[in-house]
């Protein structure tokens, strides 16, 4: 087996809000090894972006706070860094893309300058003596001339036609596909080890989404890229990924290679939430959601959060949150319907 | 009675175009048209679905608009029930209005937020029908009955409720006028897969019991498969394939309806399609006389793609497509024009 | 069309009072938590309370209006005459606090005035656009291109000099602003699906604008209009004090600073406590507006 990049721990996250504290996340644990594309899913408000977020550590605080748990990437834990440090490391290690490609590039500048700074920035970082990079690197003009050079390389990486010509242009010149592409370039400059793409297909029609997604998979074949997906859409997890992980409010309830988690979903939830997709053989009134809605987090239900909309409901899960069920060795799930492997009482 | 009842249909455009004036140069005269709808004909039977299918940019929204003269049509016919609407002034399209109505893409838009529920419901009844405080209140309570929400919810403001619940109030106060076409923009694209499966089996529901016939508007091929009888796919503004539900998704001929249908992402690992990447996007330029589509095109191309545009035709058994290899391929005698 | 939401008598369903009440409860904790805001408003209330009392608790009313006392003239500021006298020995800070009560009414009557005639011509020209539109914003550019101050001055001068004309001629110049913040957010409000819905549903064009639009333009506008009050104060007191604005004996701020002008700076409180006072009326105006818009943005609404 490949070996681990990151690991999150028990991680607890909370927000305080005008109506009391919100319990974003109540114990995510998740494993990603070196060379993984892996997917975290879940509906709106079950924290999955809020993890993704957690490991650069972009969540503002206050309002979020911490409160529990590690995130272990290469050995060290990322929730004992400094400032200073986190921010070489994000520039060195991580990338990072977002759902709205049209907020994320600052409309007043070229292409161009954006990806130059953004290759200077990282690779200055990237370097961790100050001094040396200066040495290596003898004149701002040459640094400069060299990063343009790299951001075309960039750009041409990511699909970008005639990137040498296109890089000149305004990010409006870009249509949303495209400037998606740009902003993975960005992400890729400073050749990070982990690409979070949070939901980074959800704004663009289907047919480049499709274009997309074939360059995430590419690129992770092409530079040894980590990716963590989070998405919403279970149709982009099963085309793009190799493991997933499915969350509920606040924690992971199933992990799972993706054909196995397709094939034989053992979480209630999963399954509803496979049934809800229509599909070809869904017929007319047949298709199933899930009764209910979502939890209130600043008052979660006790015990197994789906427990209120879950058609197997019994007794132990109004009271204990439940622990790994281990199916087979890569296959868990958080659910009381499966012997536990350990008793853990909230 | 009712087979000749169905045989009419409740709604049908001719020829509709909606061009929005392109404006430059020194004094700001129109220098083009942008052809937001270019000449879509379509029609659906009473208590059918029909489903317009296309990416952003591909006027879908604004055939819409056009149908409940929200814009201005540039030119066309939209006769419902046997009235053109196109021809209609002010008052007789404000009484015609409440027949058709539309459901928003985002349910908290959509929605007065500051306005309870039940303001929000009693209101359309006032307008509809100028009922009395009691009997609107009453109406309220049973509307929100039919949609799913639960008298408590009457005094609530839009902001406390869910997506999907924001949108079954929107439901409701569009069954407020017993309209009998439901216009649904995207109805549930802002929703999670759960709850639209909610949203989506209510709508069936509620088709069933009034009768109401759909426009159904999405980019999303798997709900459209879902809820519609019959599929036209909006390409740039120009329809092009029509078809019945089964047939778009067994055998689309249209290359664009095969590569759309080729990268939806399906929920199952197993199913391995010839998968289709098209090239470029809607913004792809486009030559003014050739098939809007030419530039993207996986298919083999004949000379013709270039420099003609391919009329919508009927290839078979009421299978329109607008593509040149199968004005060439098909040896039918007759290519009807459709509609 | 009136009766339409006055009539929720609840019937058996819960209290929809209480989520009002949730919704005010909740601005009450934002404008709270912010201490210039609540230091803004503590002024205000201090300030009307002055003005309610003014006649009662200021030692020589009979100043504010004819009173004359040469022999206490010039006298400085002490027990006798918190802020001194001015040079017909009137008491300046009976003056002053008498002077209130007109600041107030002076900065409504004009923002009242502003408001009405610029959201009427705003949203009437967004709503209905085109035509409508280019003439309504046309005739409301010809006052923006005059400087505010000096159309006021020409208005008020050609009216006849006083503080009731004073605050016509600053009215006439204030509303433009209004207009113009007032059609920017109709023209988006109007594009919003809910306007869409309503008109599909067969209302008509009044019920739309003030039903479904209006409303949730105003936030904008009672925060400008906070904002303005003392701004409005401000101006008419500067009208007085180049002597169009009111005319002697009244306590007009403005006025009195005119009449200290000579004296200053040997007799520097005749101009000093009116010109606090004024200070004072504008920066709490001030602190409330920016609470209030950090309450009442609806971006920052949950």
């Amino acid at each position: 087996m490949a070996e681990k990049l990151l690991e999150i721990r028990d991680l607890h996250l909370e927000f305080k809000t005008f109506d009391g504290v919100a319990k974003v996340l109540a114990g995510v644990d998740l494993t990603l090894h070196r060379g993984d594309v892996y997917g975290l899913v879940g509906e709106t408000g079950c924290g999955k972006s809020m993890t993704a977020l957690s490991i650069p550590r972009l969540i503002p605080m206050p309002p979020g706070r911490i409160t529990q748990g590690e995130i272990i990437f290469n050995g060290e834990n990322l929730l004992e860094k400094s400032e200073g440090q986190m921010e070489r490391f994000r520039a060195k290690h991580l990338g990072v893309i977002f759902q709205d490609p049209v907020t994320n590039l600052n409309p007043m500048f070229t292409v161009r300058e954006q990806l130059i700074d953004a290759v200077i920035f990282q690779q200055h970082y990237g370097t961790t003596n100050n001094a040396l990079w200066r040495a290596v690197m003898p004149s701002a003009r040459q640094r400069r001339k060299d990063a343009l050079q790299r951001a075309i390389e960039l750009l041409d990486l990511v699909g970008i036609p005639q990137a040498a010509t296109r890089i000149h242009d305004y990010p409006h010149q870009f249509s949303g596909g495209m400037r998606q592409r740009v902003l993975i370039a960005m992400a890729l400059a400073g050749e990070p080890d982990l690409l979070i793409a949070d939901e980074p297909t959800t704004a663009l029609d289907v047919t480049i989404q499709a274009q997309i997604l074939r360059l995430i998979k590419s690129l992770v074949k092409k530079l040894g890229l980590t990716v963590l997906l989070i998405t919403h859409n279970l149709g982009v997890v099963a085309k793009t990924c190799e493991k997933v992980a499915v969350m509920y409010s606040g924690r992971v309830i199933e992990e799972s290679p993706v054909r196995e988690l397709f094939r034989n979903p053992k979480h209630p939830y999963t399954q509803g939430l496979i049934q809800a997709v229509p599909r070809k053989e869904s017929n007319r009134g047949g298709l199933i959601g899930i009764p209910g809605t979502i939890p209130d987090l600043n008052h979660p239900p006790a015990g197994c959060r789906f427990h209120p909309r879950c058609p197997h409901v019994m007794a132990p899960c109004r009271t204990t949150v439940p622990s790994a069920s281990a199916m087979t060795s890569a296959h868990n799930v958080y659910c009381h319907l499966y012997p536990q492997m350990d008793e853990v009482a909230t | 009675m009712k087979d000749a009842k169905s045989k009419q249909p409740i709604l049908d455009v001719k020829n509709l175009k909606m061009y929005f004036p392109i404006k430059g140069g020194l004094l700001n005269r129109k220098i083009d048209d942008f052809k937001a709808v270019d000449d879509v004909s379509f029609s659906i039977q009473r208590g059918k679905t029909f489903g317009l299918v296309g990416e952003s940019g591909s006027g879908k929204t604004t055939v819409g608009k056009c149908i409940l003269r929200l814009v201005e049509p540039t030119s066309g016919q939209i006769i419902f029930d046997g009235a053109d609407l196109t021809r209609l002034n002010a008052g007789q399209m404000r009484d015609q209005r409440t027949h058709m109505q539309m459901i928003y893409q985002a349910p908290a838009a959509s929605l007065n937020r500051r306005m309870t529920i039940g303001q929000i419901i009693g209101e359309a009844l006032w307008l509809h029908e100028r009922l009395n405080a009691r009997d609107r209140r009453k109406r309220v309570l049973e509307l929100l009955d039919i949609v799913g929400l639960k008298s408590e919810h009457y005094y609530r403001y839009p902001h406390e409720f869910s997506g999907g619940q924001q949108q079954r109030v929107g439901i409701a106060r569009a069954l407020a006028v017993q309209p009998q076409l439901l216009i649904l923009d995207e109805p549930t694209s802002a929703l999670d897969v759960s709850v639209q499966a909610q949203i989506l089996n209510l709508l069936q529901q509620l088709q069933d019991e009034f009768d109401l016939t759909y426009l159904f508007i999405s980019h999303d091929l798997g709900v459209v498969r879902y809820m519609c009888d019959e599929i036209g796919l909006l390409y740039l503004g120009k329809l092009v394939e029509v078809a019945d539900s089964e047939t778009i998704f067994e055998q689309p001929k249209h290359p664009y309806t095969q590569a759309l249908i080729s990268a939806i992402p399906d929920p199952d690992p197993d199913i391995t399609r010839e998968e289709i990447i098209l090239t470029g996007d809607i913004h792809t330029k486009v030559s003014d006389i050739g098939c809007p589509f030419a530039p993207r095109c996986h298919a083999a191309k004949v000379p013709a793609c270039d420099t003609a545009l391919p009329p919508l035709v009927n290839t078979n058994e009421n299978h329109f497509v607008a593509c040149h290899l199968h004005l060439a391929d098909e040896d039918a005698p007759q290519k009807e024009a459709y509609a | 069309m009136a009766d339409f939401i006055t009539d929720d008598k609840p019937v058996s369903i819960d209290d929809g009072r209480s989520h009002r009440w949730e919704n005010l409860r909740r601005g009450v904790y934002r404008f709270r938590s912010n201490t210039m805001s609540m230091l803004g408003l503590s002024i205000l209330v201090f300030i009307f309370a002055v003005a309610i009392l003014a006649p009662y608790i200021a030692p020589y009313p009979k100043d504010a209006t004819t009173g004359v006392n040469p022999v206490a003239r010039f006298t400085e500021p002490g027990a006798e005459h918190p802020f001194g006298t001015d040079r017909i020995g009137r008491d300046i800070f009976s003056r002053v606090l008498i002077g209130t009560g007109l600041a107030l009414k002076v900065g409504t009557t004009i923002i009242v005035l502003a408001t009405s005639i610029g959201v009427t011509i705003g949203a009437v020209a967004a709503y209905f656009g085109g035509w409508v539109d280019e003439l309504l914003m046309r005739f409301t550019d010809i006052f923006l291109t005059v400087p505010g101050l000096v159309l006021a001055i020409a208005v008020t001068a050609a009216l006849g000099r006083g503080i009731d004309n004073a605050m016509i001629g600053i009215a006439l110049v204030w509303w433009p602003g209004f207009a113009r913040l007032t059609r920017s957010q109709v023209i988006s409000i109007k594009e919003e699906p809910y306007v869409e819905a309503i008109r599909g549903l067969g209302a008509g064009n009044l019920r739309i604008l003030f039903r479904h639009i209006l409303p949730n333009a105003i936030s904008p506008i009672i925060v400008k209009m906070t904002t303005d009050f003392g701004f409005a104060v401000l101006t008419a007191a500067a009208l007085g004090f180049i002597g169009v604005g009111a005319q002697p004996p009244t306590p007009e701020w403005g006025a009195m600073i005119n009449e200290g002008r000579d004296y200053f700076p040997d007799e520097w409180w005749i101009a000093t406590f009116p010109g606090l006072a004024i200070w004072l009326m504008v920066f709490s105006w001030n602190l409330l507006g920016d609470g209030l818009r950090d309450v009442l943005d609806p971006r920052s609404r949950r």
